[in-house]
C-alpha cells in the first residue's frame, strides 16, 4: 500500500462513546454508537436532518439532560472517566466542554459582560483577573481587534458573525478541553464563516472540536475526521454508518449510503 | 416512438386546459373591484368608531373636568360635605394603596410565575394553575372587593385600611402579573439558555442571571399594567378601604381613594365639577401608567 | 438528483473513451502507412492526431471546470481524477501516435528500403500493442479489474519484440554495414518500435488507474500484481452513477475498434450493440 492510504488510527482520544443509545422519553433516537473523538483534532459529524448528530453532540456535554424524559444506555468517556457516571455534576462537565450553537446567542448584556460571564460563575471577582480573561478570550477568537474599544456595547449589537465569534470568546473564557459546535455557521454570512473556520483551525491544536454540519464542503475543508450519521427508516432509531479520516470519506468512502449522502444523490 | 408521442400530446392538452381553466373562470355578479372598495369602507368605519368613542370621552372629561384643575383643587384638603376643595387625600390614599399592593403581589407573582415556567413539570398541574389564574383575572372586581371585605376586613380583623385594600388589590392583579410574567420568562429565547448552561451554569444561575434580566423589560411591562387595573379600581377598594377622607400613614389607616370620591360626587350629584375634575386626574395618572409600561416594553426590545 | 451534473459526467466519461477508440485507430492508420508506404494515410494520421490533442485540451477543461464548480467528492471526484489521468496519458500517447505517422511519411517521401524482416517485426509488435489497447478499453468499459490485471501480462511480448526488434536491428547494422544515410534510415524503424512500446506501456498505465477508481487505493502496478484477484475484487467500494454504467452505454464509444482486438467480453457487447442498431434501422 502506498503512503497515502495508510490510515493512521485516532492516537489520542478525548471522547469515547461505547455501544451508546439515546432515547427521548418512548422515541428511540440512536443505537449502538462507536467512536473515538480523536484529541485535539477537528471531528465533523455529518447526516441528513434528523439522522441524530445533533443529539449525539448535546450527547457529549449531557445537554439533552435539560429535556425531560432523555435515557441513555452505553457508555460515553471524557479523558478516560465516564461522564455519565453517579457523582458527575453535568454543569462542571458543561464547563470542560463548551458548546456553540447554530443561533448566535449573545446574553443581553455588554460584550464584556458576556465574556466575563462564565468565569464569574466560577467565583472570578477580580476586576484585573476578568479584564485579562476577556482580553484574552476576545484575542483568541479574533474578536479583540473589532471591539476592544466598545467593550461595554451591547453583545447583541454585533454583526451576526461578531456575535458568533463573541460566543466562541464566551466559551473560551472558561478553557473548555472540548468545543461542540452545533451548525455553528448556518446562521452567518459567507465571510464570517470563513472567519469561524479560520478560527476553528487556529484553536484545534490545543482543543477537542467537534462540528456538526449540514455543509458538506465544511466538513471536507476543516476536519480532520468525518462521521456520518443516517436514520435509515422513518421511526427506527439512527445510528453512525462510516467513521474515518475526512480525506478517506471524501475520495472513497467505504459505505454505500455514505456515497450516496455526499454526491447529493441520496434518497 | 408512437406511444411516446401519444404520452406528449396528452401532456400538452392538460397544461392547455389547466390555462382555459384559469383564465375562462366565472366571473362574479359584482365585480371584485366593487366589493374590494365596499369592504375597504366598512373597515374604516369600524375602526372610526372605535377611535371616536375614546376620543368623545377623553374630550368630555377633559372640558368638564380642566377648568376645575388648579394647585388648590390637586393639593386642597376637603371641606364641607367633603364635595368642596381640594382632593389630595384620596390621591396619596390611591397611591399608598397601589404601591403596598404592587410590593404584596410582585415577589408572589413572578415568583409563581418563574417556577411555572422554568421548574414545573410541564403537565396537568400547571395547565390547571394557569388556568386558575386566567379565571382569577375574569372575577368580577365587585366578588373580589366582597371576598377582600370577609377576608382582610372581618375575618382578619384588618378593619377597613389600607392593608386590607392592598391585599384584595394584589389579589386582583396577582394574575395579570403572573401570566405576563411567565410569557416574558418563556419569550426568552431558549438558545440563551442553552449558552448559559454550556458555560456550566447552575438553573439557578440561569434564571437570575440571565433569564429574568432578559425578561426584565417585559415583567415590568407586566406590573405597570397591573398598577394601572389597580388605580382605577373603585368596587374592591369600596369594600376593604372605607369612605373617611383620611391621609394614611400606617397602612392599617384606613382612607377614601380617589375612584371612591368620584363615586361619592357623582352619585350624590353635589359638586358634578370636582368630579370631573377628578376623573381627567384619574385619567392622566393612568395614562401616565401607560405611557411608561410602553416606554418600558420599548426599552427592553 | 444532481442529473445535470451526472449527466455531465457520464458525457465526460464517454468522451473519454471516444478519444481512447481515436487514438486505436489512429495508431492502425499509422502502422498501416508505415507498413504499405502510404503517404496520404501518413497525413490523415497526422492530422488525426492534432485533433486529439484538442479534444484532450478540451475534456481536460471541462473536467476542471467540473471540480470547480461542482465540488465533487467520493466516487464523482475518483471519476475525475481518473478521467484527468487517463486523459493526459491519452494526450501523451496521442504524441508517439504523431511520432510514428511522421516517420511513415517520410519513409514514403523517401521511398526508403527498409529490411523485411525489421518491417515485419514493427507489424507483429503493432498487432499486440492494439491487443494491450483492446484489453484496456475493456477493463474501462466493463470496469473489469481482472482484465485490468491481464494487461501486465499483455505488456510483456511488446517488451519482448521491441528487445528481439533491436537485436535484429543491432545484428543487421553490423553486419551489413549500411552508410550514414542507410543508417539514418534505420534509426527511424527503431523510435517507431520504440514509440509501439511506450503506447503500449502508457496504456497499461491508464488501465491501472481503474484500481483508483473502483477501490480508493493508488495502487502502483507492481502492488496490484502482488494481489491477487479475489483480493482485488474484495477491495471494491461503493460508487455513484458516474462510475456504474450499464456497459452497453460506454460500449457505443469504442464500437469501432476491430472486434478481434478488443476482448471476448466488449466484442460481445459491441455484437449486441450493431444487432440491436440493425433492428432499429
Amino acid at each position: 500500500m502506498s503512503v497515502y492510504q495508510s490510515a493512521p488510527a485516532v492516537t489520542e482520544s478525548a471522547l469515547i462513546a461505547q455501544n451508546f443509545d439515546f432515547w427521548y422519553g418512548d422515541f428511540h433516537a440512536l443505537t449502538d454508537v462507536n467512536l473515538n473523538i480523536a484529541k485535539n483534532k477537528i471531528t465533523a459529524f455529518i447526516g441528513p436532518s434528523g439522522c441524530g448528530k445533533s443529539t449525539f453532540l448535546r450527547c457529549m456535554n449531557r445537554m439533552n439532560d435539560l429535556i425531560e424524559g432523555t435515557r441513555i444506555e452505553g457508555t460515553m468517556t471524557l479523558d478516560e472517566s465516564d461522564i455519565y457516571a453517579e457523582g458527575v455534576d453535568p454543569v462542571d462537565l458543561r464547563r470542560r466542554v463548551g458548546m456553540i450553537f447554530q443561533q448566535p446567542n449573545p446574553f443581553p448584556k455588554s460584550i464584556y459582560e458576556n465574556v466575563a460571564f462564565g468565569p464569574r460563575l466560577q467565583g472570578v471577582t477580580s476586576k484585573s483577573d476578568l479584564d485579562d480573561i476577556v482580553e484574552e478570550s476576545l484575542k483568541r477568537a479574533n474578536l479583540w481587534k473589532e471591539v476592544s474599544n466598545q467593550l461595554s456595547k451591547d453583545g447583541l449589537a454585533l454583526s451576526g458573525g461578531q456575535q458568533q465569534r463573541l460566543c466562541i470568546a464566551r466559551v473560551l473564557a472558561v478553557q473548555p478541553d472540548v468545543l461542540l459546535m452545533d451548525e455553528p455557521c448556518s446562521a452567518i454570512d459567507p465571510t464570517s464563516v470563513q472567519k469561524v473556520e479560520d478560527l476553528m483551525a487556529e484553536l484545534a491544536p490545543e482543543m477537542t472540536i467537534i462540528i456538526v454540519t449540514h455543509n458538506m464542503q465544511q466538513a471536507a475543508r476543516i476536519s480532520d475526521y468525518t462521521a456520518f450519521f443516517l436514520q435509515e427508516v422513518a421511526g427506527e432509531p439512527a445510528t453512525l454508518i462510516e467513521y474515518g479520516q475526512t480525506d478517506a470519506i471524501f475520495t472513497s468512502p467505504m459505505d454505500k449510503r455514505t456515497e450516496d449522502y455526499i454526491t447529493g444523490r441520496f434518497g | 416512438m408512437a406511444q411516446d408521442a401519444s404520452t406528449s400530446t396528452e401532456q400538452l392538452s392538460s397544461s392547455q386546459r389547466i390555462k382555459r381553466a384559469l383564465s375562462h373562470g366565472k366571473q362574479g355578479r359584482i365585480s371584485k373591484n366593487t366589493s374590494n372598495k365596499v369592504m375597504l369602507g366598512v373597515f374604516r368605519l369600524a375602526a372610526a368608531i372605535t377611535t371616536l368613542v375614546l376620543v368623545a370621552i377623553i374630550a368630555y372629561v377633559v372640558v368638564n373636568g380642566l377648568p376645575h384643575i388648579s394647585l388648590d383643587f390637586i393639593f386642597g384638603w376637603p371641606h364641607g360635605v367633603n364635595a368642596e376643595g381640594g382632593i389630595w387625600p384620596t390621591i396619596v390614599s390611591t397611591i399608598y394603596v397601589t404601591a403596598l399592593a404592587m410590593l404584596i403581589c410582585t415577589p408572589i407573582a413572578v415568583l409563581a410565575a418563574v417556577y411555572l415556567a422554568e421548574y414545573a413539570k410541564q403537565g396537568r398541574l400547571v395547565n390547571t394553575i394557569r388556568y386558575a389564574a386566567d379565571t382569577l383575572a375574569s372575577v368580577p372586581s365587585i366578588v373580589m372587593g366582597l371576598f377582600g371585605y370577609a377576608l382582610f376586613v372581618e375575618a382578619m380583623g384588618l378593619g377597613l385600611s389600607m392593608l386590607s385594600a392592598a391585599l384584595a388589590l394584589a389579589l386582583l392583579m396577582l394574575p395579570i402579573v403572573m401570566r405576563t410574567t411567565e410569557e416574558a420568562i418563556r419569550s426568552v429565547p431558549r438558545y440563551i439558555r442553552w449558552g448559559a448552561y454550556g458555560l456550566g451554569a447552575t438553573k439557578w444561575q440561569v434564571v437570575s442571571k440571565i433569564v429574568l434580566p432578559s425578561a426584565f423589560g417585559r415583567i415590568a411591562t407586566g406590573i405597570v399594567l397591573g398598577i394601572g387595573r389597580a388605580i382605577g379600581e373603585t368596587a374592591v377598594v369600596l369594600y376593604t378601604m372605607g369612605q373617611a377622607i383620611n391621609m394614611p400613614v400606617t397602612p392599617l389607616d384606613s382612607g377614601r381613594p380617589m375612584t371612591v370620591h368620584l363615586y361619592l360626587l357623582a352619585n350624590d350629584g353635589i359638586n358634578m365639577n370636582a368630579a370631573y375634575g377628578t376623573a381627567l386626574l384619574l385619567m392622566v395618572i393612568i395614562l401616565a401608567f401607560n405611557l411608561f409600561a410602553r416606554h418600558l416594553s420599548r426599552k427592553s426590545k | 438528483m444532481r442529473k445535470l451534473f451526472s449527466r455531465q459526467l457520464v458525457e465526460a466519461r464517454h468522451e473519454m473513451l471516444s478519444i481512447f477508440e481515436a487514438v486505436d485507430l489512429t495508431l492502425h492508420d499509422a502502422i498501416s502507412a508505415f507498413v504499405l508506404n502510404d503517404k496520404k494515410l501518413a497525413n490523415k494520421a497526422k492530422k488525426a492526431t492534432l485533433q486529439i490533442d484538442a479534444r484532450c485540451a478540451n475534456l481536460e477543461a471541462v473536467c476542471y471546470n467540473l471540480i470547480a464548480t461542482q465540488s465533487p467528492v467520493a466516487s464523482d471526484f475518483r471519476l475525475l481524477q481518473t478521467i484527468i489521468y487517463v486523459n493526459f496519458n491519452l494526450a501523451r500517447m496521442s504524441d508517439h501516435v504523431r511520432s510514428i505517422a511522421r516517420g511513415a511519411k517520410h519513409k514514403a517521401n523517401a521511398d526508403l528500403k527498409i529490411p523485411n524482416e525489421l518491417v515485419e517485426l514493427i507489424e507483429t509488435e503493432a498487432s499486440l500493442v492494439y491487443q494491450v489497447l483492446g484489453a484496456t478499453a475493456t477493463a474501462l468499459v466493463n470496469n473489469d479489474l481482472s482484465a485490468m490485471r491481464s494487461l501486465m501480462d499483455l505488456d510483456e511480448p511488446v517488451r519482448q519484440v521491441y528487445e528481439e526488434f533491436f537485436r535484429v536491428y543491432n545484428h543487421i547494422v553490423s553486419v551489413e554495414e549500411p552508410d550514414e544515410h542507410a543508417y539514418d534510415d534505420l534509426r527511424r524503424t527503431i523510435m517507431t518500435s520504440r514509440y509501439l512500446e511506450r503506447i503500449s506501456s502508457v496504456s497499461v498505465e491508464i488501465g491501472t488507474r481503474l484500481t483508483f477508481l473502483l477501490t480508493g487505493q493508488r495502487w502502483s502496478a507492481s502492488d496490484i500484481l502482488e494481489a491477487d484477484e479475489g483480493e482485488l475484487e474484495s477491495m471494491r467500494i461503493p460508487s455513484g452513477e458516474g462510475v456504474i454504467l450499464e456497459p452497453k452505454s460506454d460500449a457505443r464509444y469504442v464500437a469501432d475498434l476491430p472486434l478481434d482486438e478488443v476482448g471476448a467480453k466488449l466484442a460481445t457487447l459491441i455484437r449486441e450493440l450493431d444487432a440491436e442498431d440493425e433492428d432499429e434501422d
